[in-house]
């Protein structure tokens, strides 16, 4: 019988009803939406990473085929984008495959990716097609690629061809994915703290949203504890009503991410530039069955926690002794989280304790102490707002809100403690980004605009002859990982300052260093000038200008690859790209925490808004029909939730900006520059902003007929 | 009333609210069928002596004995089917929900009891004419008037076929017409069903239409004294 009862009590009401399910469906779908793609962050990057694996073959990569074959692979660049160039030569009938492929291509047999078989066809030969020599036979299948737009071919040669070039290996397999590198080793206590600092402000927004209407609810489960029903029936109905609408937000929300999907793997690169797979972006069937199924459960228990006064007595919704202020020990997790925070960094400075469960535990338990306790601090905080504001105010409106907060500050502090935790995580992650960013950020050397650095990494200078015109600039190896190469010539193409030092031991790093590091293969020990003897030794780089159009340089480079399939060549444009990689992650995550932060507070709001129209229909429309404006009934809603809102988001800042003096060194403490915290106060802004929307109904809410005391 | 019909009784009941009692020690029995009225100023206990007899409080000390059983020992859930099965309640407002139209308000007693929905339903409809609710069984509450509203309470505290209702200000927030018209069904029903009557008021207008009337003064009976 409750069953039923409850679906037709819970949309019975009319709009009413229909519009707080519809809230509270909505409400619980982006929740939902939000906790699917945090569960899909790892997977991305796990995926990444197998997807990845075929690139990272080496001779010391596990048999996955009966013959061998020589393998050398290359990441060149085309237009400011990776270019991998794998040339391969079977050494027997059945040699490992790459994934994405049926077969290795023989000699003069190419095999591509859809994106590079469509710039082939449009590009001049000289500018890309010669890097690839050979009649394309193929295309490379999703599987072998990091992203639809990945540039990557395979290029069939001989065996013989192949022996003589330098950097070639004879494999037995090829990389497989997850064997030798799984994130989840590397990052757990990473994720678990991402995790929790993503899930906390979602959970609490989503048992934020069940409560809409709880005031009303209330009111109904005791007029039907009075006829009877006893606390299993009452629990049953409410459980019915909430779940009815958690199933439909979590339905609705899982088909937001679904739809959300695209667009999201769109302006996920992972440092590549361009957007990923979308069917990369998921998670685990049972990781996402069990959001599914866990949100409706909170839903359901916040009602049922929420619903324990009328379950104590049938006259729970009676008067109401005015609940107790709150105390101080609220405060208590948040001190002892950030006290947390500041010993596990002490400890991990320490080798002793650096793989220690205690250390694992500290990092585990400091952020969601802090998380735990911006939330039980809120009620305090909000009644300090509201004994500041009944002392201070000079208007009936500012006291009126002020004795609404003070009436209950527990509820205040609900409605808006899903933004303190979404402004502290927004700090956190920014902070973190600004350190990274001064960490990252140390003098590099750029390359004049025009010049192309071809990285031969050791051949004869006869090899390169085409690319020896009168400007080049040349720089052989040495012994040691010495570079030879005449300073004066250098400075000619670049901007490093001479002289270059003998050798980089010294802590601070040399910016000509970064004019030669090819990433895996070589990196400099130090700088000598040429001298008689320089000229046998091999080349190690050639700089050589061109007229500065990409034209001319990717004409350079092609032609360097078809001199030497090994080489590796860089403009300025992709030295400033190597930086920007590096702090891709910097860039591309404070877009979202500040989307996060938008969202999270506006739908809180809104939310807080909304059910507090509701559920004081009756008072404000007496108060209205006695005279008050609608304007000042508006300015107490909007001052009794935005006061405690930005006091909330201060806090939640400021107990960021303690983690991060707990966290960071001194000198990586750098302040985030000023548009970072502009942007969170336009994120809280805004958010009242949309929660304003919501004020219009007031004139509806609060109309005569609202009086009438059913 | 001899001690044989006796349905509901009271002794030494004491209740406080923090530092405040509310019940200094009350005795009060009723009879089957009985029309009791319970008077006294605001803050007197009225309500909270009400709630203490219908299992809704539990008192602090004292005991409520309805037919023989010790309704202040008894079970929630045990309670919860003593205000289903055998008691019925009309108070001041809100003990209608909004949500469901009148008919369905007024058969909620049997739907909690386990009674099928269209059965509840028939029952209810024929419950409406007896109290002058023709015609409005599909309304919501919110679109009655106000003593229409406190029929429709007196339909569903009556429809379980309770033993003994409980009436706190059930004219409380009507024009003196109006609760007269609700006081006069809600005896009128009581008398021909046979069923107790508890009301609490302040108003003598009401307390006129009982058999009997106590009256309470700082949590104790002022008048007449208690059970023999």
């Amino acid at each position: 019988m409750s069953v039923p009862l409850g679906i037709r009590i819970a949309f019975a009401g009319g709009r009413e009803s229909v519009a707080r399910m519809a809230l509270m469906a909505v409400g619980v779908a982006v929740g939902v939406a939000l906790l699917l793609f945090t569960l899909t962050a790892m997977p991305v990057l796990q995926r990444h990473v197998d997807r990845l694996a075929w690139h990272r073959t080496t001779a010391a990569s596990p048999p996955t085929a009966p013959d061998p074959a020589l393998w050398l692979a290359v990441t060149d660049r085309y237009a400011g984008q990776d270019v991998i160039r794998a040339h391969v030569a079977a050494l027997g009938p059945r040699p490992p495959v790459p994934p994405g492929v049926d077969r290795l291509p023989g000699p003069g047999e190419v095999v591509v990716s859809p994106a590079l078989a469509e710039l082939l066809r449009t590009v001049p030969d000289d500018q890309l097609r010669n890097r690839f020599p050979g009649r394309v036979i193929g295309i490379i299948g999703p599987d072998g690629l990091i992203a639809p737009a990945e540039l990557v071919g395979i290029v069939g040669r001989t065996p013989q061809e192949l022996r003589a070039t330098d950097g070639a290996v004879e494999i037995r397999g090829i990389e497989q994915p997850g064997k030798r590198m799984s994130l989840a080793g590397f990052y757990r206590i990473l994720i678990s703290l991402v995790a929790v600092l993503i899930v906390g402000p979602v959970v609490v927004f989503v048992a934020m949203v069940t409560r809409v209407g709880a005031a009303r609810r209330e009111q109904r489960f005791t007029a039907i504890r009075l006829a009877g029903a006893t606390r299993l029936q009452t629990a049953a109905l409410a459980a019915t009503e909430t779940a009815a609408a958690a199933i439909a937000g979590s339905l609705l929300g899982w088909l937001g991410f679904l739809a959300a999907r695209p667009v999201v793997a769109n302006r996920v690169t992972l440092g590549h530039g361009i957007p990923i797979f979308v069917e990369d972006l998921t998670a685990p069937s049972w990781q996402m069955l069990l959001v599914l199924v866990a949100v409706p459960a909170l839903a359901v228990a916040t009602t049922l926690v929420a619903l324990q006064r009328v379950q104590l007595s049938p006259l729970g919704a009676g008067p109401r002794a005015r609940p107790r202020s709150p105390r101080d020990w609220r405060l208590v997790p948040l001190v002892a989280g950030i006290a947390g925070t500041w010993y596990s960094v002490k400890l991990s400075n320490d080798p002793a304790y650096v793989e220690s469960a205690l250390l694992r535990w500290l990092n585990l338990l400091s952020p969601l102490s802090i998380l735990v306790g911006l939330v039980l601090a809120g009620p305090l905080v909000c009644f300090w707002i509201s004994r500041g504001l009944a002392r201070w105010s000079g208007s009936a409106t500012t006291l009126v809100a002020a004795r609404r907060i003070a009436a209950d500050p527990y509820t205040m502090s609900r409605a808006v403690s899903g933004v303190a935790l979404a402004m502290f995580v927004a700090t956190v992650l920014g902070w973190s980004a600004t350190a990274e960013r001064a960490l990252g950020g140390h003098p590099r050397a750029s390359l004049d605009r025009g010049v192309v650095a071809v990285h031969a990494l050791g051949v004869p200078e006869a090899s390169l002859a085409p690319l020896m015109s009168g400007d080049a600039v040349v720089a052989r190896s040495s012994a040691g990982m010495l570079v030879v190469v005449r300073c004066a010539d250098l400075a000619r193409v670049s901007d490093v300052r001479c002289p270059l030092p003998a050798s980089l031991d010294g802590p601070d790093p040399q910016p000509a260093t970064e004019l030669f590091v090819v990433p895996n293969r070589f990196g400099p020990a130090g700088f000598i000038e040429p001298g008689p003897e320089s000229a046998g030794l091999l080349v190690q780089t050639v700089f050589v200008p061109t007229d500065g159009t990409p034209a001319a340089e990717e004409r350079v480079r092609t032609l360097a690859a078809s001199l030497v399939p090994a080489a590796r060549t860089e403009t300025s444009a992709d030295l400033a790209a190597r930086t920007a990689a590096q702090l891709a992650w910097v860039d591309g995550a404070l877009p979202p925490a500040m989307a996060f932060v938008l969202l999270v507070a506006a739908c809180s709001l809104t939310v807080a808004t909304v059910s507090g129209l509701m559920e004081r229909r009756r008072p404000f429309a007496l108060l209205r029909a006695s005279g008050v404006r609608l304007g000042e009934l508006r300015r107490i809603v909007l001052l009794e939730t935005g006061l405690p809102l930005v006091v909330t988001a201060l806090g939640g800042v400021a107990t960021a900006m303690l983690v991060m003096y707990a966290s960071l060194p001194r000198e990586e403490w750098v302040m985030p520059e000023i548009r970072f915290f502009a942007g969170l106060g336009v994120g809280v802004l805004a958010a009242l902003a949309v929660s304003a929307l919501a004020l219009p109904l007031m004139d509806v809410a609060t109309r005569h007929d609202s009086a009438r005391f059913e | 009333m001899s001690g044989d019909t006796r349905l509901l009784t009271g002794r030494g009941l004491r209740k406080s609210f923090g530092a405040t009692p509310a019940l200094r020690g009350m005795d009060l029995s009723v009879d089957a069928g009985e029309v009791l009225a319970v008077m006294g100023p605001s803050g007197s206990g009225k309500s909270t002596l009400l709630h203490c007899l219908a299992g809704i409080l539990t008192p602090d000390a004292g005991e409520v004995t309805f037919d023989g059983r010790r309704v202040d020992q008894l079970p929630d859930r045990e309670r919860s089917r003593l205000r289903r099965a055998e008691f019925g309640f009309v108070f001041q407002f809100g003990q209608l929900v909004p949500e469901l139209p009148v008919l369905e308000n007024v058969a909620l007693p049997l739907l909690l009891g386990g009674r099928g929905r269209r059965a509840a339903v028939a029952a209810a409809e024929e419950w409406l004419p007896r109290l002058g609710l023709d015609g409005l069984g599909r309304r919501l509450p919110g679109e009655l008037a106000g003593g229409q509203v406190q029929r429709a309470a007196i339909a569903r505290a009556l429809i379980a076929g309770p033993r003994l209702v409980f009436a706190d200000e059930p004219t409380g927030s009507l024009d003196s017409v109006a609760a007269d018209e609700v006081m006069e069904l809600l005896v009128t029903t009581a008398r021909e069903e046979r069923i107790g009557v508890v009301v609490v008021t302040h108003e003598p207008r009401v307390a006129a239409y009982a058999d009997r009337r106590v009256t309470m003064r700082d949590g104790r009976v002022v008048q007449p004294a208690a059970v023999p």
